[in-house]
């Protein structure tokens, strides 16, 4: 069979080409787009910023798959050229660090406004008045204001050149010279940092000569510095760094390509003139008084006489009221000088009392600065009443005589013995009674005739004679003593008694 | 207004800072040059239609840059490559400093000062020397500190390009 039936296949696509033939040469050309790379992109970056806006719009898909890749980026870009970020972020992040010590910041002028408020002055009412004129903080102003101090020019420099881009100042005479003393400055700040090991990125901030000094504040691409006359308050660097944030942010571009020409950067005036502060410069250079070192001065040495004056009262009153607890010392009168160290105490103290001088040990003073005047009295307190018995009793001992006749040692008549022994009984409790402890010498005594050996014995035996016969009439053995007096004046036939006391032991 | 940062550069002794006083009046004394190694003058004059000013670097004098020295040299538009005419060696420690300062700063615009022409008879350097030195595209001055012959004509050939560098980077950028 030569002519072959068409398979239903090949009759399809005959079908197919008859129908949609100039269709599929277009799909044929759509799929060679799809396949060809560069054809693409070019495609996809017409639509690109379309869709972008799009998605951005309708959902936070993309931005949840962009973030990696910038956050990436921005890490990359950090670590790659750092000085080329902190460019960047310069102008942004001075304003944001700022606005967080502002407010800490703010807590201190608050309280600083407090305490100011409670002063009154015409001074005041006009810092006042600035205050709600200009829509600052009262204790801004008086920052700004009440410091001693003075703005007397303003240097706007180029970081690389050191050259002047624009000056203001209160004395146009200074002027003139003002593009070599920015110069200067410029050679002076590499001189420091050159010369000195200092940290990367630290810069010189300021240049002192006595009342004189300049402030210097660092950008990215331009230096800000004032000569200050007097003493600024350290809110002018935070006025300095906000301008120069500003001169940046208006004049980068200027600053970044800039060619030696300074006619570009008149617009920055407003920025230099905000830095002139302060006041009029006579009242600034007048001589100071130092009254903040004058003032520690004179709290320290306030301090030191308080604490002084506190431990030299507690001492000198530490010796009154151990005189006060004396028995028979009764205290008048007592001064302490105003400046310390001298005294005067004066008071009636009985002959019995104890010596006032004994009570000065422990307590550091020095007896020679007190001046002590006291009156006898005899005291009404028990235990000096019974001292003064006990001491009569002693004194009335000592005229009791016993005699013996000649060559005799022991006496016929014992009545005498008796009432001694009687005697020294009271005298022994007496003693007892005021917590002392008495002590009897029974002295016997022999005429001078016939040998001094002999009458040696007889007085010795005249005193144990009577010695035994005490201890014999309940006279304790251990309160007596005996002894023989040779002393011409005491040559008589007689035993005499001789009585004292001394404190218990252990009392 | 322009103002335009120029150092001076050479050998101890050859005439820098005469030939800024040539040029300028100072407010500073030479003591800085010992101290802080540099001292600042300035001059006013007239470039291409231009108000221009010359801060004038006075740099101490070395052989050799030290990096305070390099550090001063930060920011130049130009330099003033001074040599002492009677002396030989000035001039080769010229050309020394020339190939480090233009490694560092390219675009930087400069002149050759041979100073001590009132010498002229004393003089080392030959004026081929000089003549090759111009036909590399170097711009060479003989001056005299002394009697100020070739220092204005010096500075204003320097002022003259620094203002063409500035208008044609201006125009660039």
């Amino acid at each position: 069979m030569a002519d072959r039936k068409p398979s239903s296949a090949e009759e399809y696509q005959r079908l197919r080409r008859i129908l949609i033939g100039r269709d599929l040469d277009e799909l044929e050309m759509l799929r060679a787009r799809l396949d060809e790379p560069e054809l693409r992109s070019e495609e996809t970056s017409r639509i690109l910023p379309r869709a972008v806006d799009l998605s951005a719009n309708s959902s936070t898909q993309l931005r949840r798959s962009m973030q990696p890749v910038v956050e990436e980026g921005l890490r990359t870009f950090g670590r790659r050229d750092p000085q080329g970020f902190s460019d960047v972020l310069f102008p942004v992040i001075g304003p944001a660090v700022r606005k967080a010590v502002a407010s800490s910041m703010q807590a201190l002028i608050d309280g600083l406004s407090r305490t100011l408020e409670q002063s009154f002055s015409l001074k005041s009412v006009q810092w006042r008045l600035e205050a709600i004129r200009t829509g600052k903080s009262y204790g801004e102003i008086v920052l700004l204001r009440s410091a001693l101090f003075r703005v007397e020019q303003a240097f706007l420099i180029h970081r690389d050149t050191g050259i002047l881009i624009e000056h203001r100042t209160t004395d146009p005479a200074m002027a003139r010279d003002a593009g070599l003393v920015s110069s200067m400055l410029t050679a002076i700040r590499d001189f420091v940092l050159d010369s000195f090991k200092v940290a990367s990125g630290d810069e010189l901030e300021t240049v002192q000569f006595g009342e004189l000094s300049i402030w210097i504040q660092g950008g990215p691409r331009a230096l800000l510095a004032c000569a200050v006359r007097g003493s600024a308050p350290t809110s002018l660097r935070e006025v300095m760094q906000e301008n120069l944030e500003r001169i940046h942010f208006t004049h980068y571009e200027a600053l970044e390509q800039f060619r030696g020409d300074v006619s570009r950067f008149s617009e920055t005036r407003q920025y230099l003139d905000a830095c002139m502060l302060g006041r009029a410069a006579d009242s600034v250079r007048s001589r100071k008084v130092p009254w903040k070192p004058l003032l520690w001065t004179a709290a320290l040495l306030l301090a030191g006489f308080a604490y002084w004056s506190w431990f030299d009262a507690q001492r000198w009153n530490t010796f009154l009221s151990r005189l006060s607890s004396q028995p028979g010392i009764t205290v008048t009168e007592s001064r302490r000088s105003f400046w310390g160290g001298t005294y005067r105490v004066a008071g009636l103290r009985d002959p019995l009392a104890l010596e006032p001088a004994s009570l000065l040990e422990g307590t550091g003073l020095n007896p020679a600065n007190i001046v002590q005047r006291w009156d006898a009295h005899l005291s009404l307190d028990p235990t000096f009443a019974m001292r003064r018995a006990l001491e009569q009793l002693e004194r009335d001992l000592s005229r009791t005589v016993l005699r013996f006749e000649t060559g005799k040692y022991v006496m016929g008549n014992e009545e005498d013995v008796e009432d001694a022994a009687a005697e020294i009984r009271r005298y022994l409790d007496l003693a007892e009674k005021t917590n002392r402890v008495g002590h009897i010498a029974v002295v016997g005594s022999a005429d001078p005739l016939g040998p001094t050996d002999a009458n040696r014995e007889l007085s010795r035996r005249r005193a144990e004679w009577v010695r035994q016969r005490l201890i014999q009439m309940q006279v304790p053995a251990g309160a007596l003593t005996e002894e023989a007096d040779l002393s011409r004046t005491a040559l008589r036939r007689r035993v005499t008694f001789r009585a004292f006391s001394e404190p218990r032991a252990g009392r | 207004m322009l103002h335009f940062k120029v150092c001076l550069i050479g050998s101890f002794g050859v005439g820098k800072t005469s030939l800024v006083k040539r040029f300028v009046s100072s407010i500073y004394d030479d003591r800085y040059l010992t101290t802080v190694g540099v001292r600042v003058d300035r001059r006013e004059l007239h470039a291409r239609g231009h108000e221009v000013t010359l801060v004038l670097w006075d740099l101490a004098g070395e052989d050799n840059f030290t990096s305070l020295s390099m550090k001063h040299l930060r920011g130049m538009s130009g330099y003033m490559l001074v040599v002492d005419g009677t002396r030989q060696d000035s001039f080769l420690t010229a050309l020394r400093l020339q190939g480090e300062v233009a490694a560092a700063h390219p675009d930087a615009r400069f002149v050759l000062l041979a100073n001590k022409s009132d010498l002229r008879e004393d003089w080392e350097i030959s004026p081929e020397d000089l003549d090759r030195l111009e036909k590399q595209g170097w711009s060479a001055h003989a001056t005299s500190a002394k009697t100020g012959d070739g220092v204005e004509a010096a500075f204003q050939h320097l002022a003259d390009n620094l203002v063409e560098a500035a208008a044609s980077a201006v125009q660039t950028a």
